[in-house]
């Protein structure tokens, strides 16, 4: 069973193909989104985010996924030397880390209802579980940046998380902390497979932040791998990579 | 790396953020200070607000089955900045938006890509191909501009009323 709904300005896409899969076990994933978009959501004048930017509540008198939140966020920041942060011009936009743990904690409530088979598809980044429908590995495609009808890297994967961070849809979302004017333009994706999609998300972020280095950061990471795509089209892949495309998709 | 290390690894992580210790960041991040600053180039990325947010977040089914009608929609093709134009194709079954598909998006001309000067050593390289094998999933970039957006909800605004479904051209080797 397979579901997309529109939230947080995104397609969310569960599939689930345990037998005893139920509609209400997508109901309650799609619920949590729900929770999450309410509350951390800078769009949202009533999110608890909002009121935080506003001055209205602090962080102490916040919500503990909050105060979680706040404490992941500055753990990544000191772990990326810095180019990873939620504070951009005088605002707090803690959505680089949020997302990745809400798609964690989203496919941990489907383990948690006993499901071992799925996928949990925020815009792109992806926690894989189990196998597909067919028996095998979830076939991953990387999108082509240049062309979004093509991928341009297929393999399978299992039991991991994948994010790609890049300019070229929604322009520069993610900018260098470290030099605002920077425009980040020489990378245009970077995809990175992690222990799991939040772990993948928040290095995601950070090493695009990087630019041409963000590789070499990945490189470094223990259980990471990455695949970097730059303006020409020309990809940089870290070591480990070859690993999951030596064989082709179809024949796992 | 194997899985079983992955997973040995994980556990690791999970344990350092329990306990607060940032020793991933002492084994790993040094050297990263230094950043290389690219020159702002004439044909820098222009960034694309996703203001329409909030518009996407109303049209969010809350009950099954959905609000829609079964069918597929094509929304209104989008200026998308300096990037050209967007359409998308929204399919809906029983009543939900089932899959989307993108109709038309602008290709990057290659005359338009600055030439790097920086190598980066050791690394493996190539030039990336597009693939035809099947797959279950797209990891990229969220789609969330306001070209994306817009599309999107004249196709979902189509499919509220049961306008008459547009054939989707055929977008083989990619889904949503």
């Amino acid at each position: 069973m397979k579901q997309t709904r529109l939230m947080m300005g995104m397609p969310i896409t569960v599939e689930v193909v345990d037998a005893s899969v139920t509609a209400e076990a997508f109901d309650r994933v799609f619920a949590y989104f729900g929770y999450i978009d309410a509350k951390f959501s800078t769009y949202k004048d009533t999110s608890e985010i909002s009121r935080i930017n506003r001055g209205e509540i602090t962080l102490r008198e916040a919500s503990s996924d909050m105060q979680l939140i706040f404490a992941l966020a500055e753990l990544t920041r000191q772990e990326t030397d810095g180019y990873f942060n939620i504070r951009h011009n005088g605002s707090i936009d803690p959505s680089g880390i949020v997302k990745g743990w809400a798609i964690q904690n989203a496919a941990d409530l489907l383990l948690d209802l006993g499901y071992q088979n799925f996928y949990v598809d925020a815009g792109g980044d992806v926690q894989v579980m189990g196998r597909n429908a067919q028996g095998e590995s979830w076939r991953l495609g990387i999108g082509n940046p240049f062309n979004l009808q093509q991928v341009v890297k297929t393999f399978g994967l299992s039991d991991c998380g994948i994010a790609t961070s890049g300019t070229y849809i929604r322009g520069s979302h993610i900018y260098n902390p470290l030099d605002a004017g920077d425009p980040l333009d020489e990378i245009v994706s970077l995809s990175v497979i992690g222990p799991n999609v939040y772990e993948a998300d928040r290095f995601a972020t950070a090493a695009f932040a990087m630019g041409r280095d963000g590789i070499r950061f990945i490189e470094q990471l223990d259980g990471f791998e990455g695949y970097m795509i730059d303006r020409k089209g020309l990809a940089t892949l870290t070591t480990g990579f070859a690993r999951y495309v030596a064989v082709p998709a179809e024949v796992r | 790396m194997s899985m079983e290390e992955t997973r040995k690894h994980f556990k690791f992580m999970r344990s350092a953020r329990n306990w607060g210790i940032s020793a991933l960041a002492a084994a790993t991040i040094g050297g990263y200070a230094l950043y290389q600053h690219s020159a702002a180039s004439a044909n820098a990325l222009q960034p694309i607000q996703a203001s329409a947010f909030n518009v996407l977040a109303q049209a969010t089914p809350e009950s099954t089955p959905g609000p829609y009608i079964d069918g597929d929609y094509t929304g209104d093709s989008v200026q998308a900045g300096h990037w050209g134009s967007m359409q998308v194709t929204v399919v809906i079954e029983n009543g939900q938006i089932a899959n989307f598909k993108i109709n038309d998006y602008p290709h990057s001309t290659s005359t338009s890509l600055r030439i790097s000067q920086i190598a980066i050593p050791y690394l493996m390289q190539e030039t990336i191909q597009a693939q035809t094998a099947s797959i279950d999933i797209v990891s990229r970039a969220t789609l969330t501009s306001e070209a994306f957006t817009q599309s999107l909800q004249s196709a979902l605004d189509d499919a509220s009323v049961g306008m008459t479904a547009t054939p989707a051209p055929n977008t083989t080797g990619t889904a949503l």
